[in-house]
């Protein structure tokens, strides 16, 4: 238990320290407010009830008294008291906010941060990281909950803490250490309660993290338009907004259960505890042989005091959460942060620990594979077992294969994105590995199936393809010519500056073609940028005829004389290419020209047959009854 | 998009106890539980105070036992005080967790079975429903605001006849608590104005944050060396939003403090009032205690409701949203039954089981909304009945949307669709698509075992193991599945928990499949089915289909139409259609079609290029 609440305290003093993304002027202030804020209703306490305490004599010699003038100004003191403590509140709400608001800007760099530092993916395709990741988001989007917002609530403490003792001073004074002792530890009974409270809630909020993405995710998918059409058409709606309230509610019913335990019991028994203390101390105040005979102000005043003393344990709505909640935040930041930085050095020292990188240059002679086997995380098969595989510079490679054969991987282990788990990969005979990653990326252009869609103007999506050349229009026309998109991007509403995502106002969607046409102009700009190798994974995927056409045509004419990788399922795509492999269970099973692997007759062979088979005599293409059977 | 609402204010209120209703229904006995401990919560306040004034009187007269009392009453009431608002908690949170999942269950239901996919599509309706889902979590917080308001009124009006019996003037007092709250409410006006103008900002901020981690973009990233670009792009929206933000919160902090200061000057105006009348004899030292006590409970109480009143603006804004929801919804669904009414007499036609003649299209137009352009233009089309139709045309021809029509997503702008000779706007829509089945181009990627992954493409069948396998073996994924270690029991998908990550082509299949669940379509729709898969997975997918589509032509004239770029398929079809812009340029049979010479033939010739002769060009 006292480790868990040394943890606490530490993790409070974390929050704490990221005060110092804020301006310090803004953070002192915030605590002069704070401290004025708590010691407000102290101070009108005492004043009030020392007017209390004047109204008898006040009464007896009239409104013209001297004792009548002391009480008048006793009065505007306790008004204005109150009145300072009302106007502050408002400006100390506005201070919280910045000092939330700078915290998060910083937060949310770090999330940036955690986003693009690594070179490899592996590592942000974790699910413990991914989650962590994806519930920072979802708490800073939720503005309630976060790291500034937690640590301006620490503050607010400050304000608690203060009216806590100001109050305990009092009834100390007053009444005497045993009626402080026992008001003070009863409320403070009450508080730790709750504080307690918080967090063991907060860590079930942790502990239940996959339910409740599931929960989330469900409700976020079921209420996109992406599942509108299918959605429809098989009328699954309702049976898909069922699942959700099923597992909703079963994540639900583990939180309910956690709460029943966690906040009946102990929370009945401190109330209890409070309610003792503050009763010893107000008896002592009414009986004759310990307080009693007490002035009227006097009286008022320990009364007003004791019960100031007992607030202490209320539960601090403005803290309490904020803070629990604030640092699960927190700690789900750091593991994050800690896995990147992580695999972050893992890339780096990848080879030769401590001595400089080489520095990297384009591809001149070849990339060679040498005897490379991969496994994806967790998987218990290996993708690629002792592949080896050398390809020529400034020629074209052609990679075929099934679904799943490993083709992607392949790609991916070039550009670093993961490292294998034996065998090399060379560049110009230098071992990628012990390159700069960041570097050696930028090297390489390409398009995956998975390329992406960004929800900003057209000129960006294809500017996308070199950071040097993202405002380059020139550079964007060009690419976006040569990837045959210019003619119907430049008939969107906006032309290049139209963004491509109906998420947004004035926002266009485009056809799967034309969002791969997208793509390849992004590869190209990406070749302009300087990057030496090309990778097309699947280019031509959703590509229409003219397209795959012009795209035989154009764009790999256009890339001739480019080092360049093509993953193709559509055979006029793949004959194009020098040099074509088909990979099978991990390595290769064939290699050669296009004409080599038609006459050997195998896998390629057949594969090519199958799509060919129409075409073979350009005449003969008979109707749909000759194809069955 | 639904009306924009009227603000009127006693909208506010009303919206806020639908909101309230919502919460409710869900767990009447914890509703109604919550709302008496809100309660008396609320009215230990004022009795506080009366204990506080006996304690102090009693202790100066010296009656020890009656102090001693009175002090045990305060310390009862105060604990009560501290800690009825956690238990109230407590209560709410299960509450409102359970009204949250009902609701999105609802909004579920809604968005995707009720409203039309035109709507759902609509961009200020995406907002709003986005909006709202992100409050529904607040559903709770909102709603207990309410209640809590409410009981605050109540003691409210319980301090102020006490205060009014020690001095009538006292009665007053709340007349000050007015300013704090209008300048409350403008703040909140501000706030909100602030919070709708900057969603579009947030999320574009946080769909690039996202987007990181996504698998495409993740390794673009890094290859293009974009990263410091993307951070500098979310510095500058989310500093952007942060000056909005900041600005509203300035205004509104500068009218709360104005409005807290003209209840300050009240309140010590009300301490003089009072202590003055104490002097003149009116009252004693216990009263003026209960004065300040009370009067101060007019302050926190005037501060709770000036705040929770604006909660209940929030609250009526939930509601408001639901409301405008709920009623789009209806709109769209009496709109399609009265389009149903007016076409053929006066009854909904009924959905064709099978079809005798095909399916027609008459001058069809269509045109996106807010679009600026006719995508389809004045189609005229005829598919056959039992025919295997191919569409084929470029990228941005029409042929998704045309699927879409066909499938009764969109409604034509012009023209009609003829089922047999019905107008499909004269058919319920729901019904149509019962005898329809498709793989859209963009499928879903649905995360679920697959088992329901496939199963709900017939949704009576969706637990059945057998359904699923037939579907699969026909998709060319059973291999697929039976290598995984539970079969049908894998949870496919890595987006929330360890699942099963497919490559694209395998999904794809799995939509496929999905596609093959039901029994009896009369017309199966296939969009670039095979985009993603090699070639032989490609070719043994269109035999097998094939000769699914001829039984089922034979048994009730079904149509099945795909679109498809690779001739080695598309030659395969009965009749073929080559859709350019919008329009019908031909449509024939492969060889007819051929032997013309027209786009068809020329289109062939251009890929058939690609796989004759000596196509690698050797260096
Ligand atoms: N991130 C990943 N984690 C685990 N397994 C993966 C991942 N990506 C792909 N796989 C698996 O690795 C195998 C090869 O995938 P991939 O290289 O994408 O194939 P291809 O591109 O040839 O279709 C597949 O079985 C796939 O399911
Ligand atoms: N939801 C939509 N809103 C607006 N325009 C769209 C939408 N979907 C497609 N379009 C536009 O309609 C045209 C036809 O698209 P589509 O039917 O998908 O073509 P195809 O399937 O023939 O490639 C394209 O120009 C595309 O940009
Ligand atoms: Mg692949
Ligand atoms: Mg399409």
């Amino acid at each position: 238990m006292s480790s868990t609440s040394t943890q606490a305290r530490r993790d409070r003093l974390r929050l704490l320290r990221l005060l110092r993304q804020a301006p310090r002027p803004l953070v002192a202030l915030s605590i002069l407010i704070q401290l004025i804020l708590g010691a407000a209703p102290v101070a009108f306490m005492v004043f009030s009830s020392a007017g209390v305490g004047k109204v008898g004599a006040a009464a007896a010699g009239g409104t013209s008294s001297a004792a009548w003038h002391h009480l008048e100004l006793l009065i505007v003191l306790a008004a204005a008291t109150l009145v300072v403590g009302q106007v502050l509140a408002p400006v100390q709400q506005l201070i919280g906010w910045s000092l939330k608001y700078r915290i998060d800007v910083d937060t949310y760099r770090r999330l940036m941060a955690a986003n693009y530092a690594a070179p490899g993916i592996a590592v942000l395709e974790r699910p413990q990281v991914r989650a962590a990741l994806d519930e920072v988001i979802a708490d800073m989007r939720r503005t309630w909950v976060s790291l500034g917002g937690a640590a301006a609530a620490v503050l607010t403490l400050i304000a608690r803490y203060t009216a806590f003792l100001g109050a305990l001073a009092v009834v100390a004074v007053e009444l005497g250490p045993v009626a402080a002792l026992a008001v003070g530890a009863g409320g403070m009974v009450l508080r730790v309660t709750h504080r307690r409270g918080a967090t063991a809630y907060s860590t079930a909020i942790v502990d239940t993290i996959q339910l409740r993405r599931r929960h989330g995710f469900l409700a976020n998918q079921g209420l996109s338009p992406a599942i509108g059409k299918e959605a429809r058409v098989f009328g699954f709606g309702p049976w898909f907004a069922d699942r959700g309230s099923d597992e909703g509610l079963g994540y639900f019913r583990m939180l309910w259960k956690v709460r029943s335990s966690t906040f009946i019991t102990p929370f009945v028994i401190a109330a209890t505890v409070t309610a003792l203390g503050t009763a010893t101390a107000l008896a002592q105040l009414a009986w004759p042989r310990f307080g009693g005979g007490l002035a009227a102000g006097t009286t008022a005043l320990v009364a007003q005091a004791v019960l100031a003393v007992a607030g202490i344990g209320s539960s601090f709505d403005e803290s309490d959460y904020p803070i629990a909640y604030g640092i699960t935040s927190m700690r789900h930041l750091e593991q994050v942060e800690a896995a990147v930085a992580e695999a972050r050095a893992a890339t780096t020292n990848g080879m030769g620990t401590g001595t400089a990188t080489p520095p990297v240059r384009p591809v001149r002679h070849s990339i060679r594979f040498e005897d490379v086997t991969f496994t994806y995380p967790g998987a218990d098969e290996p993708v690629l077992s002792g592949l080896t595989l050398e390809l020529t510079a400034g020629t074209s490679l052609a990679v075929v294969g099934v679904n799943g054969a490993g083709k992607t991987t392949l790609i991916k282990l070039l550009c670093r994105f993961y490292e294998p788990d034996s065998g090399r990969i060379l560049a110009d005979g230098l071992d990628v590995a012990a390159l700069d990653a960041a570097r050696w990326q930028r090297q390489i252009a390409a398009t995956f199936q998975d390329y992406g869609r960004y929800p900003l103007s057209a000129a960006d999506n294809i500017g996308f393809g070199a950071v040097e050349l993202v405002g380059d229009r020139a550079a964007v026309d060009r690419a976006a010519t040569r990837a045959g998109a210019a003619d119907y991007l430049s008939t969107l509403p906006e032309g290049l500056e139209t963004t491509l995502s109906r998420d947004f106002k004035g926002g266009t969607d485009l056809s799967g073609g034309q969002w791969q046409r997208v793509a390849l102009a992004r590869a190209m700009l990406a070749v302009e940028g300087g990057a030496s190798v090309l990778i097309l994974d699947e280019p031509t995927a959703s590509l229409d005829i003219r397209a795959e056409a012009d795209f035989i045509e154009g764009f790999l004419e256009l890339t001739r004389g480019t080092t360049t990788i093509v993953v193709s399922h559509r055979f006029a795509t793949v004959r194009r290419a020098d040099r074509i492999v088909v990979l099978d269970g991990g390595r290769l099973v064939e290699d050669g020209s296009h004409d080599e692997l038609m006459a050997l007759g195998g896998r390629y062979a057949e594969m090519f047959t199958v799509q060919a088979a129409r075409f073979a005599q350009p005449a003969a293409a008979g109707g749909s009854d000759g194809e069955r059977d | 998009m639904a009306p924009r609402p009227k603000q009127g204010w006693f909208r506010g209120p009303r919206d806020a106890f639908a909101t309230t209703g919502v919460l409710f229904r869900e767990d009447p006995v914890r509703g109604v539980a919550a709302t008496a401990m809100i309660f008396s919560d609320a009215l230990s306040g004022p009795l506080l105070g009366l204990a506080l004034a006996a304690l102090v009187e009693d202790t100066a007269r010296g009656h020890t036992g009656a102090a001693v009392f009175a002090g045990c009453c305060v310390a009862v009431l105060a604990v009560v005080q501290l800690t009825m608002g956690h238990f109230v908690t407590m209560v709410f949170g299960v509450l409102g967790e359970r009204a949250a999942v009902a609701t999105v269950n609802r909004l579920v239901r809604t968005v995707q079975d009720r409203v039309t996919l035109t709507r759902q599509e609509d961009p200020e309706f995406a907002d709003e429903l986005s909006l709202l889902e992100k409050d529904l979590f607040r559903l709770q917080f909102v709603v207990r605001g309410l209640l809590v308001t409410l009981a605050v009124v109540a003691q409210m009006v319980v301090t102020v006849v006490l205060l009014g019996r020690l001095q009538p003037l006292l009665m007053l007092l709340p007349v000050a608590a007015l300013a704090p709250y209008f300048a409350g409410r403008y703040g909140q006006r501000i706030a909100e104005r602030t919070r709708t103008d900057a969603e579009a900002d947030q999320r574009r901020a946080y769909a690039l944050l996202t987007l990181a981690q996504k698998p495409g973009p993740m390794m673009e990233i890094r290859l293009a060396g974009l990263a410091g670009e993307l951070q500098r792009r979310q510095e500058e929206l989310i500093l952007g939003l942060g000056r909005t933000q900041r600005h509203a919160e300035t205004l509104s902090a500068l009218a709360r403090t104005a409005g807290q200061l003209v209840f300050g000057l009240g309140y010590g105006t009300a301490l003089y009032v009072v202590v003055r009348s104490a002097v003149q004899g009116h009252a004693g030292a216990g009263d003026v205690v209960l004065a300040i006590v009370l009067a101060r409970q007019v302050a926190t109480g005037v501060t709770q409701i000036l705040s929770l009143a604006l909660d209940m603006r929030l609250t009526g804004l939930i509601g408001a949203r639901l409301r405008r929801i709920m009623t789009a919804a209806a709109q769209d669904e009496a709109a399609q039954d009265k389009a149903a009414q007016t076409g053929n007499g006066t009854r909904t036609s009924q959905a064709p089981d099978s079809l005798s003649e095909g399916i027609v299209l008459e001058g069809v137009c269509f045109r996106y909304p807010g679009g600026d352009r006719d995508i389809l233009k004045d189609l005229d089309l005829t598919l056959p009945a039992g025919s295997v139709v191919a569409l084929v045309g470029e990228n941005g021809a029409g042929k998704s949307t045309l699927v879409k029509l066909l499938c009764g997503l969109y409604e034509p702008t012009a023209g009609r669709i003829l089922l047999d000779g019905t107008d499909l706007a004269t058919v319920a829509a729901r019904r149509w698509r019962e005898r329809t089945s498709a793989a859209f181009q963009d499928f879903v990627r649905l995360e679920f075992p697959v088992q329901q992954v496939v199963g709900v493409g017939d949704l009576p069948r969706v637990g059945d193991p057998d359904a699923a396998r037939a579907a699969l073996t026909e998709a060319g994924a059973m291999d697929l599945v039976d290598s995984f270690p539970e079969g049908l029991a894998t949870p496919i998908g890595t987006s929330f928990a360890e699942g099963r990550d497919l490559s694209g082509g395998q999904w794809q299949k799995l939509a496929l499949a999905r596609a093959m669940m039901r029994r009896e379509p009369v017309l199966l729709i296939l969009d670039e089915p095979t985009a993603a898969l090699d070639a032989q997975a490609e070719h043994a997918l269109f035999e097998r289909h094939l000769d699914r589509a001829r039984r089922a032509a034979a048994a009730r004239g079904a149509i099945a139409l795909f679109v498809s770029h690779r001739f080695s398929t598309v030659s395969m079809a009965d009749h073929i259609v080559v859709l350019e812009d919008g329009a019908v340029a031909e449509h024939g049979g492969h060889a007819e079609l051929l032997a013309s010479g027209g786009t068809y033939a020329r289109l062939f010739e251009l890929q058939a290029r690609g796989y004759r002769g000596q196509a690698a060009r050797r260096r």
